[in-house]
């Protein structure tokens, strides 16, 4: 029986089709081009749908409308802020739960013992807790692949603790702790960091069952290695390292998957980073904060030009801000457009603010961006923006009238902490105290409305805060 | 970062996976990165599926952010283009279906079309020498924008996103044989209505009837 030829022509050009683009294999390409060989139809038939197809390119690309982008950053950021609250909700529910039946299981507990009662706890939090030794770890633990890694960073000597953060304080490992110890332990954390230890899990539970294990058999090595504590000084050291770097070098760094290479690409960003700062004195950098800070207000027009993009509601969150707040938001909005991996973020600033820029800086500065281009110039002075340690630029206290935060400010905002909170940071030493204001005082101003300025970058070096924008961070935030 | 050895070698291939774990990872900066790259090409999808820029905007905006939303369940299992048009897929079949609902037009909508276009050329609006591409583009768009959802969906990704018979499959969670004959009845249809214009210069009726199988 003939086929029938209706079917067999849209076969034909079904084939015709996929042959234009490519999707035929070797014998079908061979019989189709033996049909156009011998029959003009066919030929027709290909030409007509080949120049249907060209027509398309008179369509051409649409780009979004100006504000999409920074429209979508916020909606996102708004629904980000949500996740976070429902994650908060969420944790005392499940310690009202537990105190519920812990409450239930006080009987029992006394004849079988506290274990006994434990093993009466939802599902979920007993595993919450066996996973608590790792979880506490997962950020650090997800980039590093494996224990090598760690043995050859700690051989080869590199310092990558940020000069920035305080020194890393040994915490004691949660291995040998009891599990009723464990609990307490979790419905004793504040809101903040049960919010933080949701995410960790809920980052875990995601995970794909080999990536857990892998995690999993890292956590064990490390433990039962001779220098487990030293190991993971290194491992967080490296985390903190890391979390400051660009998305590029990030990126760059993870798709290089043995540990020596790893580790050459890392030299070669430590060098990098040195060579951008070694020759910035104490002088020039509170130069370059003194430029910031009147650039900033200089420029503060441009910041109100953007707030006009935003919804009436977040403009008028901004006019209620008081005047520090808002010129902290500003800060901020600059701080990202400066990033250099920002698209539309590098533009220089005009010749006449570069050159009032240069003219504060040492005479050795000077004279090595003088032969350079504008643009050039710019580049290096990113360079420096974006890898000084924050604390030199931000800290306010002992650094004169440069500083970007004045110390009323901070006066100001220790009156408004509770009385509690006062007492017990007027019995610290002097020094942690102005440290731990500092650090309050800066966590506090970029919190406090996300997004707003987009999202931050390198300066916001540090570990894992509260998890208010996903790696929206307090500086200088210490564990 | 721990990623299994296969999907490592992906993750060194696609810049875009890269990029997403990254995002999987909450940085914020990534995201605004994949937002930036992806955005018109989006856009450009979004155009020919939505009522107006406007609509095509809110659609592109929904789609980020359940890429977002999406982003700790995220694996590089695939072409990222791919997952990220599954996504687009799935976020404009819902509101397309919705707004049929509501009996609401799809593309429709729009201000003018190609005897708009002749209208403003004839009264002098219009340069001779933009009129052809102006009218070109705009019996194209009418082309396209009168063929079944579906198919024009196929048609932009392969066209615009370059994706294989295989990736626009699994973006619109079909087989590769029915994306084949999804392009072809496309293409056969497009064929159809723009075959008068391009030999004799005839301007395809607003109506042209289509086949939507």
């Amino acid at each position: 029986m003939s086929p029938d030829p209706a079917t067999t022509e849209s076969s034909l050009e079904e084939q015709l089709v996929a042959y234009l683009d490519g999707e035929l294999d070797a014998e079908a390409v061979r019989r189709i081009e033996e049909r156009l060989a011998a029959e003009p139809e066919v030929r027709e038939t290909l030409n007509r749908l080949e120049r249907t197809w060209e027509m398309l390119d008179e369509l051409g690309a649409t780009p979004v409308g100006e504000s999409f982008t920074q429209t979508t950053l916020e909606m996102v950021a708004v629904a980000a802020e949500d996740d976070v609250r429902r994650a908060m909700a969420e944790v005392p529910l499940r310690r009202r739960r537990r105190w519920r039946l812990a409450c239930a299981g006080v009987f029992a507990a006394a004849a079988a013992g506290f274990g006994a009662a434990f093993l009466a706890l939802p599902n979920s939090n007993r595993q919450l807790l066996a996973d608590l030794p790792v979880l506490e770890n997962l950020e650090e633990y997800r980039q590093v692949d494996d224990i090598e890694f760690l043995r050859l960073l700690r051989q080869k000597g590199l310092s990558l603790h940020p000069s920035s953060e305080p020194p890393v304080e040994e915490r004691p490992s949660l291995e040998n702790v009891p599990a009723a110890d464990l609990a307490s332990r979790v419905a004793s954390l504040s809101p903040g960091e049960k919010a933080d230890l949701a995410q960790k899990k809920a980052s875990f539970e995601n995970l794909n069952r080999s990536e857990r294990e892998k995690i999993q058999r890292l956590h064990q090595e490390i433990r039962n290695d001779a220098d487990a504590a030293e190991l993971r000084r290194i491992m967080h050291d490296y985390y903190l390292w890391w979390k400051n770097l660009s998305p590029y070098d990030k990126n760059e760094l993870s798709s290089l998957s043995s540990p020596p290479a790893r580790i050459a690409r890392i030299e070669l960003l430590k060098q990098e980073e040195l060579k951008r700062t070694k020759n910035l004195s104490e002088g020039d950098v509170a130069a370059l904060r003194d430029w910031m800070k009147q650039y900033v207000a200089k420029f503060e027009d441009r910041y109100r030009e953007y707030l006009k993009t935003l919804s009436p509601e977040k403009r008028k969150a901004w006019e209620d801000k008081r005047p520090e707040e808002r010129r902290w938001d500003t800060l901020r909005f600059f701080r990202q457009q400066w990033q250099p991996w920002q698209r539309g973020g590098n533009k220089s600033p005009p010749p006449e603010e570069l050159a009032a820029l240069r003219a504060k800086l040492s005479p050795e500065i000077q004279a090595m961006l003088q032969d350079k281009p504008p643009l050039e110039q710019w580049r290096i002075i990113q360079g420096w923006l974006h890898s000084l340690p924050r604390q030199k630029f931000d800290a306010p206290g002992g650094r004169g009238p440069n500083s970007l935060v004045d110390e009323n400010e901070i006066a100001e905002f220790f009156k408004g902490l509770p009385r509690e909170e006062r007492e017990r940071l007027l019995n610290l030493p002097p020094e942690i105290l102005q440290h731990e204001l500092q650090r309050r005082y800066l966590s506090r101003m970029n919190q406090m409305q996300p997004f707003v300025g987009r999202p931050e970058g390198p300066f916001s070096g540090g570990p894992p805060g509260p998890r208010g924008f996903p790696d929206w961070r307090p500086p200088n935030k210490s564990k | 970062m721990v990623v299994s050895e296969s999907s490592a070698r992906r993750y060194a291939l696609d810049p875009d996976v890269r990029l997403m774990l990254e995002v999987r990872d909450d940085n914020a900066a990534a995201f605004e990165e994949l937002v930036l790259r992806y955005q018109d090409r989006l856009m450009t999808i979004l155009r020919h599926l939505a009522g107006d820029a406007g609509q095509a905007e809110d659609l592109a905006q929904e789609i980020f952010l359940r890429v977002y939303r999406s982003r700790k369940t995220y694996e590089p299992s695939a072409k990222f283009a791919t997952w990220f048009f599954t996504i687009a897929n799935n976020v404009v079949s819902n509101s397309l279906r919705s707004r049929s609902r509501r009996h609401e037009h799809t593309v429709a909508s729009r201000d003018s079309g190609p005897q708009d276009v002749l209208l403003a050329a004839s009264s002098g609006q219009m340069p001779a020498r933009l009129l052809d591409k102006a009218e070109m583009r705009e019996i194209v768009r009418m082309a396209l924008e009168s063929i079944p959802e579906r198919q024009r969906l196929a048609v932009l990704l392969c066209k615009f996103e370059g994706l294989s018979y295989a990736d626009i499959a699994a973006a619109l969670e079909a087989t590769p044989q029915a994306v084949k004959s999804l392009l072809a009845r496309a293409r056969i249809n497009l064929r159809e209505i723009l075959q008068p214009y391009y030999e004799s210069g005839e301007l395809p009726g607003k109506n042209a009837s289509v086949n939507d199988e």
